[in-house]
């Protein structure tokens, strides 16, 4: 067992006591990353100078007895389209492979007040658009608990860092499921808060009425500390919410009695694999144990969600990313004929495939006589969305269902299929549409694979999303699997 | 004359003013003269990846007193539409403030 699988509050102990220090965890971190991450490669950029400097610094104000951050020493990995001063910050584009940052994203000077350790920047689907990391333009990262198949994505690189034990926690984004679908793939915790409950400054946007920083953890309570240290409104972001943010350490009860669970029922209809659906309605068993009762809750616009999304999401991401002119970072074409030669090719030679794809989606749905038939439509229906959470909400503190409708699938298998690649997200797509707080959570192996339950709570109620998250933990043992691939015992 | 009797004349006109504020309309940086080249500026003007405009409270205060003035009706709600085409500037799309 490595120093990295303490329990943050046993490993604060230990850092106070002096039988450990910061630059262990670190060392123990940057060890693990050297054993598995020629098969797992997770990260695009390892900054180890830099955390090696950090863990010095927070060693020395552990000696000279200053007062400790809530994530004191903890070695983190941040999803690589998380702005960092000073450290190459790429989204995993050709289009950025030279940006090195010139100010830190709210949350990474929240991470360093909480006193965190950064340890490098994580792959991801390039600019966040996609669902298996394999549009990287660097790599394809792999799955810990089969190397063969995804990680998920985008934020692939940030699940498999955690679940290989590579870092303590990492920072991911979700846009449509970013954050809890490679959380339910390899097997770990996933938040994605409510949108405008972590600061965006910084986060380079790809649809900006969707996106949301949020933790990568090992288990429930990690998560709490994580969002306790980078929630809260931010002058910087207007569309940060100006709500109190709780002790989420309130979540941390494992009670849920007189708890009212909906069960969504079409998160468990055509096209959820047999063996996710029976692992998801086996958590209903634990629920009833532990005192709550659940019914079945008709989302009934589901089926919309992912044709909307796509329209919404592609047409701000063409907008969002318009900066990418080649004329002040990033690359820029050589040898253009004139300015719009640069534009061009800059654009041409930086952008894979799946980012141009959903530019000219979202730029075909803007466009003049456009416009009212598919952006104007779809924002509708993302009304109707909320409106059927609305109405769960009325009745159920809760609602659940599967994270994604299937376990990690293989490298390669839906790369040529990018409409079988979308329709993965079709259980936490509408999760965003409706601005809503979840959580993926492991809910046992499928074929040796892990299965993640989603738990949606209302909007900035993330105390109640945590507290049944932490109950269903403690009430099993599936977030105590490992992944054998990288070394790790299956217990 | 036909045009005349078939359309209604709606004249919209686009007012361009200088505003007395210290920092510019959606970062703190300062608006004075004078200053050596490329000082002025900030992740948030030189529109970098991951940055957020935040409007400047004065300037919509200045430009509602000016639209008082004139007797304007003054919206409850206004929004920004960004322009999305590339031209020499920068290309964010961050627009001119419109109340």
């Amino acid at each position: 067992m490595s120093v990295l699988d303490l329990r943050l509050r046993e490993l604060h102990d230990r850092l106070a006591g002096g039988e450990l220090t910061v630059t262990d965890l670190v060392e123990a971190s940057l060890a693990r990353i050297r054993e598995t991450e020629p098969v797992v490669q997770a990260f695009i950029t390892i900054d180890e100078e830099g955390a090696r400097a950090q863990a010095a610094e927070l060693d020395h104000q552990l000696k000279n007895g200053g007062e400790r951050g809530l994530l004191f020493g903890l070695p983190a990995g941040i999803k690589d389209n998380i702005v960092t001063d000073g450290l190459l910050t790429t989204c995993a584009s050709r289009f950025l492979s030279n940006y090195i940052p010139i100010y830190n994203a709210t949350v990474m000077d929240r991470l360093r007040a909480a006193q965190s350790v950064t340890i490098g920047k994580l792959n991801m689907d390039e600019f966040a658009m996609g669902g298996s990391n394999e549009n990287s333009a660097f790599k394809a990262t792999r799955n810990p608990w089969d190397p063969e198949r995804v990680p998920g994505g985008s934020s692939g690189g940030s699940a498999a860092a955690v679940a290989s034990r590579q870092v303590y926690f990492a920072l991911g984004s979700d846009t449509g499921g970013s954050i809890r679908q490679p959380a339910a793939y390899c097997g770990v915790v996933g938040l994605k808060p409510t949108y405008g409950r972590v600061s965006r400054y910084g986060l380079v946007a790809f649809a900006s009425s969707l996106d949301q920083i949020g933790p990568i953890t090992k288990n429930v309570e990690d998560a709490v500390y994580v969002l306790q240290a980078i929630a809260g409104h931010d002058p910087m972001d207007s569309t940060s919410a100006d709500v109190e943010v709780p002790d989420y350490t309130a979540a941390l009860t494992g009670d849920v009695r007189g708890l009212k669970i909906g069960v969504a029922k079409e998160y468990l209809g055509e096209g959820i694999a047999p063996q996710v659906k029976e692992a998801v309605l086996a958590t209903l068993k634990v629920f009833e144990s532990l005192g709550a009762t659940w019914e079945e809750v008709s989302l009934p616009h589901t089926e919309y969600a992912v044709a909307a999304y796509y329209l919404l999401a592609s047409s701000e991401a063409s907008s969002n990313l318009a900066r990418f002119d080649g004329v002040r970072y990033g690359v820029r074409a050589e040898n253009p004929a004139n300015l719009i030669d640069l534009y061009r090719k800059s654009r041409s030679q930086g952008f894979g495939a799946e980012v141009k794809r959903r530019i000219m989606l979202g730029t075909y749905a803007l466009s003049s006589g456009y416009y009212d038939a598919y952006y104007l439509k779809a924002q509708k229906v993302r009304t109707l969305i909320k409106q059927d959470f609305d109405q769960a909400f009325e009745k159920f503190d809760i609602v659940i269902g599967p994270t994604a409708p299937t376990t990690a699938f293989k490298i390669g298998e839906q790369i040529d299929d990018p409409l079988t690649m979308y329709l993965n997200d079709i259980c936490t797509i509408p999760v965003n549409l409706a601005g809503l707080p979840a959580i993926s959570v492991p809910c046992g192996l499928a074929d040796g694979l892990p299965v993640g339950l989603q738990i949606i709570g209302r909007a900035f109620d993330e105390t109640t999303v945590l507290r049944v998250a932490y109950a269903y933990e403690q009430a099993t043992e599936h977030h105590k699997l490992r992944p054998a691939a990288v070394g790790g015992a299956q217990s | 004359m036909t045009v005349t009797k078939n359309y209604e004349t709606v004249i919209g006109l686009e007012v361009h003013v200088e505003l007395h504020t210290k920092t510019k309309i959606f970062c703190g940086c300062s608006t004075s003269f004078g200053a050596p080249p490329n000082t002025h500026t900030c992740p948030i003007c030189l529109g970098h990846p991951g940055v957020l405009p935040v409007v400047n409270r004065q300037a919509v205060e200045y430009a509602m007193k000016a639209a008082m003035a004139l007797n304007c009706e003054i919206a409850d709600v206004t929004k920004f539409d960004r322009k999305n085409y590339f031209y020499p500037r920068p290309a964010e799309g961050v627009p001119d403030l419109a109340v």
